[in-house]
């Protein structure tokens, strides 16, 4: 039993491991213009995503460093499929910009998740795989700007969400240094 | 409400209101006219004159795709006024020997821009249309919606060139690079192969 159990625990990771892999022939596809065999490497990896968590809490020890892995292997598959697709030409360029910055947001303000009430943030890898997976797959250009933009506009939005909550937890702080006591008088430093 | 409900529920809500902002800015997109001044490559041209008329889209595909067809003409001799499909584009085609036609397509359909500029120009007087559009995955419908279109209006449609993003164009063995550079590179040499059948017309 403990064999078959860290046995799964590894293959939380291995599952993980696999979505990095499946990074470059995602992009490599896209950029050749196979986009469905892109979307299907891609619904593979949203697969994995699915599985790698449970195990790893089921059977195995979660850890920081496991969270941090599947959430830098979630920013790869979803990077890749986005890059592949700015540059076989089919969504501009500012939607990867804007999931780079979710990233960066993400990563930059690690601190204020107790304080901050985030819904879209715990579920953007999802959305955005399954955004990509759909242009991807679609054959219509329509229908991918639709999804582009509106995974540009969510991962703006949380952006803009996380980094608001951050300068307000980190406001009263560097406020109370600076701002005069209550009743104080204010003096300029030239008289 | 149970905690993981509320934060799914939260997250439909913001999607949901960020798709809907999408879909209105989308569709307003994709029929705006963009205004662009006419842009002249080899003025001296001995080949002929040609107008190219083409929507943008929303990403540089189409532009690229277009300006390398622009490319094409003018180094088989060809002088070329390139502009975008819009009130500011010449509706009196009688100075041109070829015009070029270009559109994403959308929906199944070339741009509401390039319709309207077809039907703004009502007679082509017999003259070499070459269409050029680009699509995801199948410009076909779209090709013979335009080239109809174009023939209605006493065009005389001359090329069908499509090419596409999301599946690998043709001649991949001729080509090299990503889709989207042999589709660049297509676009030059269709524009090369084009112009002594185009000129003589």
């Amino acid at each position: 039993m403990g064999t078959g159990a860290s046995a799964l625990a590894v293959a939380g990771h291995v599952l993980t491991a696999a979505r990095v892999a499946s990074a470059a022939p995602i992009l490599t596809w896209a950029g050749a213009g196979h986009g469905r065999w892109a979307a299907g490497l891609l619904a593979f990896a949203m697969l994995t995503d699915l599985a790698d968590g449970p195990l790893a809490r089921r059977y195995g020890k979660p850890s920081r460093a496991g969270a941090w892995f599947d959430v830098w292997a979630d920013f790869l598959v979803v990077a890749a499929a986005f890059t592949g697709l700015a540059l076989a030409g089919t969504i501009a360029f500012w939607p990867l910009a804007a999931v780079v910055a979710s990233f960066v947001g993400f990563l930059a303000t690690p601190g204020v998740d107790g304080g901050i009430y985030d819904p879209v943030g715990r579920y953007l890898g999802a959305i955005l795989m399954a955004a990509a997976a759909g242009m991807l797959w679609s054959q219509d250009l329509l229908l991918q700007q639709w999804l582009a933009t509106t995974a540009g506009l969510v991962c703006l939005a949380t952006t803009c969400v996380r980094l608001g909550f951050a300068v307000r937890i980190a406001q009263p702080r560097s406020g109370a240094s600076c701002a005069p006591p209550k009743g104080s008088r204010s003096v300029s430093p030239s008289r | 409400m149970h905690r993981a409900a509320k934060a799914i529920l939260s997250a439909l809500v913001l999607v949901g209101v960020a798709g809907a902002v999408s879909a209105v800015w989308v569709s307003h997109a994709v029929k705006r006219e963009v205004e662009a001044p006419i842009t002249t490559l080899n003025v001296n041209g001995q080949t002929g004159k040609s107008l190219i008329v083409h929507h943008p889209g929303l990403t540089g595909f189409q532009e690229q795709v277009t300006a390398a067809f622009a490319e094409g003409l003018a180094q088989s001799g060809w002088r070329v006024d390139r502009t975008t499909a819009s009130r500011q584009a010449p509706s009196d085609v009688s100075g041109y020997d070829l015009i070029v036609l270009g559109s994403p397509v959308y929906g199944g359909a070339a741009a509401v821009p390039l319709r309207d500029y077809i039907a703004r120009v009502a007679d082509f007087q017999g003259k070499p249309v070459a269409l050029l559009l680009t699509a995801a995955g199948d410009a076909d419908d779209a090709m013979e919606a335009t080239a109809a279109a174009v023939t209605t209006e006493r065009g005389k449609v001359v090329a069908r060139l499509g090419y596409t993003t999301m599946r690998p164009n043709k001649a991949a063995a001729t080509y090299s690079g990503s889709n989207s550079e042999r589709a660049v590179a297509m676009a030059r040499d269709a524009a090369r192969a084009l112009a002594p059948r185009a000129g003589g017309s």
